[in-house]
């Protein structure tokens, strides 16, 4: 009996080592000869290579208020290979996601294609009600759109973002290596249900730098509607105002009409999402006269006082140049020059400072040179080196004829005049990622003295010349009407289109403000001083009880 | 009162069993196998307590392990909640800055309240210092 017991005792643990040899040979097999191609199907099947987006900086005003930031969308894409009924579920998403069912069928019909985009950065919420439809074959991936919540507020100074949120053009495709941040990654591992059980490899992803610019939100938005309200009177191709700080050349405002819904830049024409405060040029007319002045000033080859006699016209090498308005022969002092504007004046002083130094002023001033505004695509304007001039330049570049500027060069040589003589450059960023931008560039183009005479001549204009329209109870206001005729494509002047442009300091005991104005192509009235300036004074008013700068004028 | 008889006497007593001699050897085999039967009791206990130790290592890298994994997707629901929250802040703040765009407060000042913008004029200023 207990032979029995003992032979199917020893039977039993024979069986058990077969069975657990069989075992160890099939883990040895597994884990040793099939172990690569094993762990290779295991991660394909339960990892997940995810790329972390880095969300864009956002763009404040000074004021902290958000002009750009990025919402949360999802961009739906399908699988057409896995849809069954490709008609009726382009019907459906066509439905919840405001997409053209039509443009949509042959995308969701194509069977040789994996992978096509029903919708880029569609509204999160409908897409997820379409997710809950759970229609096989859509995916959905979140992503970030920029938003641009004042609409139209500064959209030409912002510009715009693609559809990958790659910066375009203006300061998003200026600041966008700043404001983009980059990309993360991370290799998810998930369990069948498909939860996330493990993060093998994890980059965290470097989120975009917020940007603060120098525009106030509410200067800007109140110089837009006076401009949209100017080109409406005057039935104006379009206009342009820059707000600036004389002592910093902070830009609180720069605007430009007509404009356009930021959030809807690919509708708009792209002549309305240029800058042209930055990227256009103009003739200036008699504002650039303050050029000339300056520089005969500065060479002491006059005085305020000192007087010329001047008759109604002036022949300069062949062309015959008259004033504006026609007078007999009068004698003004300088200052009476610039508040009377009077072109035989300016092109007599100009013949006084000869060409080599009045072409030296003129770059002084920084006309014939960008800025350096933090903008991309400024324009340098025009202007003829010295050894180009005709005999005839000298009659037309010191009223401003023959020689194109740009806005911003002119309120920053204005700007100028109003500090003291000291030229800063104009920018438009105050802050990257909270912290300040360097000291800016800053250089004297002018004497204490000169640029206080020249702020007296032009509070005379403003307040007894072609300026008065410009004037606000309570301040003296600093400032000049320009009105230049337009290059024809012919070489000469068209006869019927001018530009408008009045450009003044306020308050003029202690500026504050740089507020420069030009209206392109008015019609009815052509001066700067009856188009040009109430705009000014309009922008110049809000902006003085908006800043709570109290008035300069003198009482009694 | 001796029951014994004379040729009893005679008899020489048997010889003594030798008994101290096995009972000599049987004391150390018995202590030998108390001792054997302690080890083999001990050895057992010793083996129960490592089984015992072992299984509760083991099972506590099982609990561990499924405790990182719970962490892990409590992370990952926690990172999408985060990213929910960003979503939805980034929103908020998009309706913030709409609400205080300047031309509509202005409109709803003058269509709601009949305000108007103060003119330069209409705007006095005290000075509080020298």
């Amino acid at each position: 009996m207990s032979r029995l017991v003992n032979r199917r005792i020893r039977l039993f643990l024979a069986l058990l080592t077969v069975g657990f040899a069989g075992l160890f040979v099939r883990a040895a097999w597994l884990q040793g000869i099939k172990a690569q191609s094993l762990s290779r199907l295991g991660q394909t099947q339960h990892r997940e290579s995810v790329t972390l987006p880095a969300s864009r900086g956002t763009i404040f005003d000074r004021m902290g208020v958000r002009l750009a930031l990025g919402e949360q969308a999802t961009t739906v894409y399908a699988d057409p290979m896995q849809i069954k009924q490709p008609r009726r579920v382009a019907t459906e998403v066509g439905r919840v996601l405001g997409v053209d069912p039509d443009t949509l069928y042959p995308k969701l019909a194509d069977r040789s294609r994996g992978f096509v985009y029903v919708a880029r950065q569609a509204d999160a919420t409908r897409a997820a009600q379409l997710a809950r439809e759970k229609i096989a074959g859509l995916g959905f991936l979140p992503e970030e759109r920029r938003s641009y919540p004042q609409h139209s507020v500064a959209a030409q100074v912002l510009g715009y973002v693609g559809v990958d949120n790659n910066g375009l053009a203006g300061l998003e495709f200026e600041l966008d290596r700043e404001l983009a941040g980059k990309a993360g990654h991370q290799t998810l591992v998930k369990d069948p249900a498909g939860r996330v059980i493990n993060v093998v490899d994890d980059r965290p992803e470097v989120q975009g730098r917020d940007v603060t610019l120098t525009l106030d939100h509410t200067i800007q938005a109140n110089a837009e509607e006076v401009l949209r309200a100017t080109v409406r009177k005057w039935s104006a191709k379009s206009a342009t105002a820059i707000v600036l700080d004389p002592r910093t050349g902070a830009i609180l405002a720069m605007a430009v009409e007509p404009g356009y819904d930021a959030n809807r830049y690919p509708l708009a024409p792209r002549e309305l999402q240029r800058n042209r405060a930055v990227t256009d040029t103009y003739e200036p007319g008699s504002t650039f006269k303050v050029v000339t002045v300056a520089a005969a000033l500065s060479e002491r080859l006059v005085s305020p006082s000192t007087a010329f006699t001047l008759p109604y016209t002036i022949q300069v090498a062949d062309r015959v140049i008259h004033d504006a308005e026609p007078r007999g022969t009068v004698r003004y002092s300088v200052a009476q020059i610039l508040a009377h504007s009077s072109n035989i004046g300016a092109i007599t002083l100009a013949e006084l400072l000869g060409k080599d130094r009045l072409s030296s002023w003129i770059s002084r001033f920084g006309f014939g040179h960008e800025t350096g505004v933090d903008f991309p695509g400024e324009s340098p304007g025009i202007v003829l080196p010295a050894g180009q001039w005709s005999g005839s330049t000298i009659g037309n570049v010191p009223i401003g004829q023959g020689i194109a500027v740009t806005p911003v060069q002119m309120a920053a040589a204005y700007a100028a005049v109003a500090n003291r003589g000291v030229w800063s450059r104009p920018h438009l960023v105050d802050q990257i990622g909270g912290r300040g931008r360097p000291s800016l560039h800053r250089r004297r183009i002018l004497s204490r003295a000169v640029a206080a005479s020249l702020m007296t001549m032009l509070k005379d204009v403003v307040a007894e010349g072609t300026g008065m329209y410009a004037a606000i109870p309570g301040y003296q206001v600093a400032g000049k009407t320009g009105t230049a005729q337009k290059p024809d494509s012919h070489g000469g002047y068209a006869t019927n289109q001018y530009v408008a442009s009045f450009v003044g300091a306020v308050p003029a005991s202690r500026p504050r403000l740089v507020v420069l104005v030009t209206v392109d192509e008015p019609h009815g009235a052509i001066w700067g001083g009856v188009v040009a300036a109430p705009a000014f004074q309009q922008i110049a008013s809000f902006d003085l009880g908006y800043l709570e700068i109290p008035p300069d004028a003198p009482t009694g | 009162m001796a029951a014994w008889t004379a040729a009893a006497r005679a008899e020489r007593a048997p010889a003594p069993r030798a008994r101290a001699a096995p009972r000599a050897r049987a004391a150390p085999r018995a202590r030998a196998h108390v001792a054997k039967r302690v080890q083999t009791q001990r050895r057992v206990t010793g083996g129960v307590l490592w089984i015992g130790i072992l299984a509760v290592l083991l099972a506590g890298v099982v609990a561990m392990n499924v405790a990182v994994l719970r962490l892990n997707m409590t992370l990952d629901r926690l990172g999408r909640e985060r990213a929910n929250l960003r979503a939805d802040n980034a929103q908020l703040f998009s309706q913030l800055s709409s609400a205080a765009a300047t031309g509509r407060i202005q409109a709803q000042a003058i269509k709601r309240l009949g305000y108007v913008p103060a003119t330069p004029a209409q705007t006095s200023y005290v000075r509080l210092g020298p």
